[in-house]
């Protein structure tokens, strides 16, 4: 917001109303504003015997001073707010840049979890919520097909099928927390049984 | 409690400007409605025949002199010089005043109060500059500078930011527009001339929006000094049993 000179400095100003000085001289007055020299003539001479006008004077003086204070303090404000807004948001945005296409791919990704036999007293575990890849140990297992089921500690089943002749993984959809259980089955017996801790 | 002394509602034309914009009634019951200013001292005086007593060293013609305008020199002075020294300041124009008047400097007795205004405004260039002067010559010497005292007492101060504060929470309470406005005027000192073409407003508008700011802070300031008061009477009350 420019300052632009007045093209007319105060010249239609009313400086008195019957017998004292109008608000708008006594404002002007206290401003500083451009009056001519004759305005000011008239302004002075008019302060010098009116007390009427000088505790006028002195109230304006007071309410121009506060709405100075008051103004200057509220323009330095919201600048200092928009700039904090403006440096979080950015900061916000540099981070999610980096960060979270990252996150998201690895949401996206499922999490490869190897299973070995519950016999071997080994804990498989794996997030909980995440698309999981389970790869069963099949070392020394001969059967042509093999079915698997996943079923939770209650006895729920979570998912079942055929296992994929290609290394025979099991993608599983995210589970909630819990012990698990991933059974492998050869014409509907169980020929191997993995546990499976999601946390 | 301080401040509400110095604080009062607007006046004269913008007060009456205000009082309309608001229901007349109401107004009535809220005392808003302008008070009868008291005459203008200087519309009584015969200013021939005291220049003419003042020429003839009557004692009382300089009594009548000096209560006329000591209290308006005074208040010329210390708004440009501050209160230091200022009832010396007084005194040495009210001697120049009067001994102009007898050497029969003033001619047309009629101008007394524009004759006494410039030389109140011939003594606060001479202060200045001899001032300036004093510091120049102080400065060369050893360095050292007096400036006068127009620094504001500790009671000042805190009206000042007790007011700046009522003035804050006016301004917040503004639309944006209005507020716009308002700095615009006050802290950016644009003209009206210059706000109303650039901010869509005609006069009425731009004068009823400072006369309500005006308004307000008065108010503010009337209700704080009632709240102030009534928690002073209760520390008293406490003091005394």
């Amino acid at each position: 917001m420019e300052r632009r000179l007045p093209e007319n400095p105060e010249s239609e100003l009313q400086i008195l109303d019957r017998l004292h000085l109008t608000d708008e001289a006594l404002e002007a007055y206290s401003l500083g504003r451009t009056l001519s020299e004759s305005q000011l003539e008239v302004v002075e001479e008019h302060l010098m015997l009116c007390a009427y006008c000088q505790n006028r004077l002195d109230k304006m003086d007071l309410f121009v001073t506060a709405a100075k204070d008051g103004a200057r303090t509220l323009a330095a404000e919201p600048e200092q707010k928009v700039s904090k807004a403006v440096s979080i948001t950015i900061a916000a945005g540099v981070a999610a840049a980096f960060f979270l296409p990252g996150a998201l791919r690895e949401m996206a990704l499922p999490v490869d979890v190897e299973l070995v036999a519950v016999r071997n007293q080994a804990k498989a575990t794996a997030p909980f919520d995440r698309k999981l890849e389970l790869k069963p140990d099949l070392t020394d297992l001969t059967a042509a097909a093999i079915s698997w089921e996943v079923a939770a500690a209650d006895g729920s089943v979570r998912g079942s099928g055929d296992l994929s002749p290609n290394g025979g993984k099991i993608q599983m959809p995210g589970l909630e927390r819990g012990r698990y259980w991933v059974r492998l089955k050869a014409s509907g017996e169980v020929i191997r049984e993995f546990s499976l801790l999601v946390k | 409690m301080l401040i509400m002394n110095a604080i009062d509602g607007p006046s004269s034309s913008e007060e009456s400007e205000f009082s309309r914009s608001a229901s007349e009634s109401q107004n009535n019951s809220q005392g808003l409605m302008a008070v009868e200013p008291p005459q203008n001292p200087g519309e009584q005086v015969d200013w021939a025949g005291l220049v003419a007593r003042i020429q003839a060293n009557d004692p009382a013609a300089q009594e009548e002199l000096y209560n006329l305008f000591s209290r308006g020199i005074k208040f010329l002075i210390v708004r440009q010089l501050g209160r230091q020294d200022i009832e010396d300041r007084v005194h040495d124009t009210f001697v120049i005043v009067v001994q102009a008047i007898q050497r029969g400097d003033l001619r047309e007795p009629e101008r007394l109060m524009g004759f006494v205004r410039t030389i109140v405004r011939r003594q606060i260039s001479a202060f200045i500059e001899k001032n300036y002067m004093k510091r120049r010559d102080e400065l060369d010497v050893d360095g050292s500078v007096k400036i006068a005292d127009r620094q504001i007492g500790p009671e000042e101060q805190a009206i000042r930011v007790q007011n700046a504060q009522i003035m804050e929470e006016i301004l917040r309470e503004c639309s944006r527009r209005d507020r716009e406005i308002l700095t615009r005027f006050y802290l950016l000192e644009q003209s009206q001339q210059q706000i109303c073409e650039e901010m869509g407003l005609n006069d009425t508008q731009f004068r009823l929006l400072k006369s309500r700011a005006k308004q307000r802070f008065s108010d503010e300031g009337r209700r704080r000094m009632a709240k102030n008061n009534l928690k002073s009477f209760f520390v008293r009350k406490r003091a005394v049993s």
